[in-house]
């Protein structure tokens, strides 16, 4: 980070649910810290509940939830709805990683997370620069 | 209460005893004094320390292959067909995650179900639910040195009841428990459990039985050397503290070989310096070098060709032991059948290269030792600092603020702000060393060694290289320019 410039903003990271796959994730993280944001990193095995409460306490500004066990369609539902009812209306939630087993089309994974309240869904090879670039447009102002 | 770097006092090993062997039903079957007699009956040549100070003494180097079945004969057949036709020199057998994590009912449930399925569950092999009398026909199966393998925050239990069944080393140790398999324990926690479990090797030792911990400071995936040394360092200290005589200390080969034969040079050379420095003069240090640390490429000719080549690396850096990984390790959990074939191409890249002396470019190897020497010293001359002479409270101090510092740690205490890419010649440099206390020559070094890849591909060397880099060889290259 560049001396004592204001945070862009605050981000909440972690892999949910039993997953360990952490060596994505923890990249990501340098990358937005050198970038500029604060990160609270809650590692590997994070449930939807400790997401949360971490985003509360944090006053975060999103969530980067990252899934490599393909079990995403089973551990994301719901994340949106306890965001809701915590207080945090609106909070932007990020998703990537090997989300789903099996051939489905990336358009139907994209779709199907987005209608769970997921703010940016993204495929497994998606380059870190990318996903710098987009948070920093987000939360651009 | 702290944990601070004592020998444990004989009532505070014997509470903690009690209170380990009553873990599990099976544990009342532990006593230290028949399993020492019962290790005194076996050979010399099945004790783990005494082969590998005897390959120290001759220049040999051997072969380990790990293995974990659940069923005793399975596992059994399996280690035969390893000693056969893998002519593998050392044994390891992985205990299963259910077992490491003391879920032992559910562990009895899975081979029960086993049993009556016919199918079996378990990843590894189960020792505290088999015991001590199933676990010696096992042991007694083969003629070689065996080591119970796996990582836990508390591995007190399985440690008791493998001594006791014929098993003569371990592997894990208090720091990598806590950084790399567990998520929330404290430092002071693993340690305070390895402490328990070096005391017990300590003990076994003093009654004329050598037991050996095989220390590993991380997992060496895209990680620089020194900073799985220092952490390396560390647990020696604390086992040297216990009265532990043999150890043998990893190092993960990660592709550049002038890096990785020094690193088996350097690690020995500043442990050693340690020991003395604190007063251990009579311990013995053996290397084990893992063959390709990395993401293995899926085609089973390529991984062969890639644990071969670690095998070359692990001959010019003179270790002890080479531990085989198996062609299959990218596709599946391996077969008998090419984990042997995977052990025997080893043997021969062995056998074919021991008796050359192989020179790498003097220089380099010289100055990357050199390098890796004053970054290990300078952690842990940090570490003795701040626990004013102890390396436990030390250890504890530096983690909290980043001194000691992992790449990919599972332990949310851990820092985490280290990062590391390849150079232009493969060799891991530090991207970012975080809050390690380097001085300007050896950040200047690695900045400069990144630079060279810099200049080469005509781009930044950023976190995206350092995602390529991860999948350096199961791509089909160690640098992608």
């Amino acid at each position: 980070m560049s001396g004592s410039e204001a945070p862009k903003g605050t981000l909440v990271t972690g892999l949910i649910g039993e997953d360990v796959h952490i060596a994505g994730i923890r990249i990501l993280e340098h990358a937005l810290r050198k970038a500029g944001f604060d990160v609270v990193a809650l590692g590997a095995q994070v449930s939807q509940d400790e997401f949360v409460s971490a985003a509360v306490e944090s006053r975060a500004d999103a969530i980067l939830v990252s899934s490599l066990s393909g079990h995403a369609d089973a551990l994301l539902p719901g994340l949106r709805e306890k965001c809701d009812e915590a207080g945090l209306q609106g909070i932007r939630l990020y998703l990537g990683g090997q989300l789903m087993i099996g051939d489905s089309r990336w358009e139907d994974v994209e779709a199907k997370f987005k209608e769970a309240g997921v703010d940016a869904v993204y495929p497994p090879d998606v380059q870190v620069a990318q996903v710098v670039a987009d948070l920093e447009a987000d939360f651009a102002g | 209460m702290a944990v601070a770097n004592k020998r444990l006092s004989d009532e505070e090993f014997g509470r903690q005893r009690e209170e380990v062997l009553s873990m599990w039903h099976t544990g009342a079957q532990v006593d230290f004094d028949e399993a020492v007699e019962f290790n005194k009956t076996l050979p010399p040549a099945k004790n783990y320390a005494r082969q590998l100070a005897l390959a120290k003494e001759t220049g040999a180097m051997l072969t380990r292959s790990d293995t974990g079945v659940p069923s005793v004969d399975e596992q059994t057949e399996y280690l035969k067909v390893l000693q056969e036709e893998g002519q593998c020199d050392l044994f390891g057998v992985i205990i299963d995650s259910l077992t490491r994590t003391h879920q032992y009912q559910a562990a009895e449930a899975a081979i029960e179900k086993s049993h009556r399925t016919g199918e079996w569950f378990l990843n590894g092999f189960p020792v505290v639910h088999y015991g001590v009398a199933t676990t010696r026909k096992l042991t007694g199966a083969v003629g070689r040195p065996l080591q119970i393998r796996g990582v836990a925050p508390d591995w007190r239990l399985i440690l008791e009841m493998g001594l006791a069944s014929g098993f003569s080393a371990s592997s894990g140790a208090g720091f990598i428990s806590f950084s790399q398999f567990s998520k929330r324990v404290p430092l002071e926690t693993t340690i305070r459990n390895y402490q328990y479990n070096y005391a017990l090797m300590g003990r076994y030792e003093e009654a004329g039985v050598p037991m050996l911990p095989e220390i590993s400071g991380g997992v060496g995936v895209l990680t620089p050397n020194s900073l799985l040394h220092a952490a390396t360092v560390v647990d020696a200290l604390v086992a040297a503290e216990q009265g532990v005589k043999n150890m043998s200390l990893m190092v993960h080969t990660q592709g550049n070989f002038v890096q990785d034969a020094a690193a088996m040079m350097a690690l020995p050379q500043v442990c050693e310096e340690y020991l003395h420095q604190l007063g251990y003069d009579d311990v013995t240090l053996s290397v084990v070098a893992t063959s390709w640390s990395g993401k293995f490429p899926e085609d089973p000719y390529e991984a062969l060709a890639a644990i071969c080549l670690g095998v070359v690396a692990s001959v010019v850096g003179r270790v002890q032991v080479v531990h085989v990984k198996t062609m299959q390790e990218a596709v599946t959990i391996p077969g008998k059948e090419a984990n042997a074939a995977s052990l025997r191409a080893g043997k021969i890249v062995v056998n074919m290269v021991k008796d050359q002396s192989l020179e790498l470019d003097h220089d380099a190897m010289d100055t990357e030792k050199r390098m890796q020497v004053a970054e290990t010293k300078a952690i842990v001359d940090k570490v003795l600092e701040m626990g004013e002479g102890d390396i436990i409270l030390g250890a504890v101090k530096a983690t909290e603020v980043g001194v000691l510092d992992q790449v990919f740690a599972t332990n949310q205490h851990v820092a985490g702000k280290v990062i590391g890419v390849r150079d232009l010649k493969g060799a891991v440099r530090y991207l970012d060393h975080g809050s390690l206390p380097f001085g300007t020559e050896i950040l200047e070094f690695h900045r400069e060694k990144i630079s060279e890849r810099e200049s080469n591909r005509g781009g930044v060397v950023d976190y995206d290289t350092v995602v390529q880099d991860l999948f350096a060889i199961s791509t089909g290259t160690l640098v992608q320019h």
